[in-house]
């Protein structure tokens, strides 16, 4: 453990992996967000009233 | 607006006026804005054929404009930060038809703030060695990781808030063109039902002036600037607190190596800078607190921005170069630094790239959230009860 914690604090290479795997996994992670959301439409289709959001609270 | 569709129609319309109408002022702007960012890349071209001696940086003054300017637009960022997120969080209600800019600013500053790091290589294509060789001792790769996550959540957040409004205009435009394309790919088949209403929020909430011009009057009020200006007031007083605190405790020390830079800049050659800053700030915020001014809250909090934005750039100026002319290593030679020609066009060149960029946005996407002043209309009754509940004789 110990090694492998020198080797990432030293050695040139295993920081830009990093920078590059946190950048990867957010944006994987927004686009799951956003197909959520777009998914929500298949959940119940919208009445005449519901649509332009949340048209319901009136 | 298609008649029966349950957004007011009066209410819309002059809010999708600036998008559907295009004036000869757009045209000025972009061409304005256009000349200034094509005369800073002939200067960048410039700087990459001749190398980084076209600049005033020297030895030992290796950080110069480029840096002041990556720290003043990386400062602007969360300007919008605080508007967008702080007040959305905090359930500011006046937030609600200036949050969309602030959230653009803070995407297009964060871009110019990046670019500044580039404008400052000699070999700028060497940035991407940060990759195959980072070294995590290096702060540099931790910037990059910094700004990365920092632009692609800002990009998000102002993205999300932007889908019900994308599919307003996906269906108010009748031709079908490459604006209604785009309206259409991005708003994500966006249908507005409540399920996706409550994802939406959800998502929003888990990732918690172009007035004349767009005739935005109606919805960008005094009240807003007044608010703003509120919140200048506070910010102005945290900054001499910390300023002075700064200073005091610098001097109160009179470590050899600090008294250098200390003096330089209170007396020395940075003395005008600095005291332009210390004079700007102060007449910022006599503009916010004088009656006499704030009888025009508009006027007053647009002059204290203006002159806050020039303290501020003076501020990261006098951060970045003092200290870089008086090194701290005894022996080693002191140095000057006159910024030239090419680092003042392309800072000219970044500043006019922001304002492009936000004029192009502003054309494409509607700068005030329609469906979040639509929001604040139902919530009249709601925000009412809240306040009755206040009351002592409220149970």
């Amino acid at each position: 453990m110990g090694k492998v914690i020198h080797f990432f604090f030293t050695e040139p290479g295993p920081g830009g992996v990093f920078v590059l795997a946190v950048l990867a996994a957010l944006c994987f992670a927004y686009a799951l967000l956003l197909r959520w959301i777009a998914a929500g439409a298949r959940v119940e289709a919208p009445t005449r009233r519901e649509r332009w959001m949340g048209s319901e609270d009136r | 607006m298609r008649q029966g569709d349950e957004v007011d129609a009066s209410h819309i319309h002059p809010l999708l006026n600036p998008l559907l109408r295009t004036g000869w002022g757009f045209y000025l702007s972009v061409i304005l804005l256009g000349a200034v960012v094509a005369w800073g890349v002939r200067a960048w071209l410039r700087q990459l054929w001749l190398g980084l001696g076209v600049t005033g940086m020297n030895t030992p003054v290796y950080w110069g404009v480029y840096i002041t300017n990556f720290v003043f637009f990386i400062g602007i960022s969360h300007a919008g930060t605080l508007i967008s997120a702080i007040l959305r969080l905090t359930g500011s209600e006046w937030r609600r038809p200036i949050t969309r800019a602030a959230e653009a600013i803070t995407v297009f500053a964060l871009i110019a703030g990046a670019m500044q790091i580039v404008l400052d290589l000699g070999r700028p294509e060497r940035i991407l060695n940060v990759f195959p060789f980072g070294r995590s001792q290096s702060p540099l790769m931790w910037d990059v990781l910094c700004i990365g996550v920092y632009l692609l959540s800002c990009s998000m957040y102002l993205y999300l808030p932007l889908i019900p409004d994308l599919a307003l205009l996906r269906d108010t435009l009748e031709r079908p063109g490459w604006r209604k394309s785009m309206y259409r790919v991005l708003s994500l088949g966006w249908q507005g039902t409540p399920e996706q209403r409550r994802r939406l929020n959800k998502a929003i909430s888990g990732m918690a002036i172009i007035r004349k011009v767009s005739h935005l009057e109606a919805y960008l009020k005094a009240l807003h600037f007044t608010k703003l200006g509120w919140l200048l007031i506070v910010m102005c007083g945290l900054w001499f607190y910390a300023t002075f605190a700064e200073y005091l405790t610098t001097g109160y020390g009179a470590i050899p190596t600090e008294m250098r830079v200390f003096n330089a800049k209170l007396a020395g050659e940075f003395a005008w800078l600095f005291w332009g800053m210390v004079g700007a700030m102060a007449l910022a915020f006599l503009i916010l607190v004088l009656p006499h001014f704030r009888a025009n809250p508009i006027k007053a909090t647009v002059a204290a921005s203006a002159l806050i934005l020039v303290a501020m750039w003076l501020e990261r100026f006098t951060i970045v170069v003092p200290t870089g002319t008086r090194p701290m290593l005894e022996g080693y030679p002191w140095g000057i630094y006159h910024p030239t020609w090419v680092e003042w066009s392309l800072t000219a060149a970044s500043l006019a790239g922001m304002g492009l960029l936000y004029v192009l946005f502003s054309k494409l996407f509607p700068i005030i959230s329609i469906w979040e002043v639509e929001e604040a209309r139902e919530a009249i009754p709601e925000v009412t009860r809240t306040l009755e509940s206040y009351l002592p004789e409220t149970a």
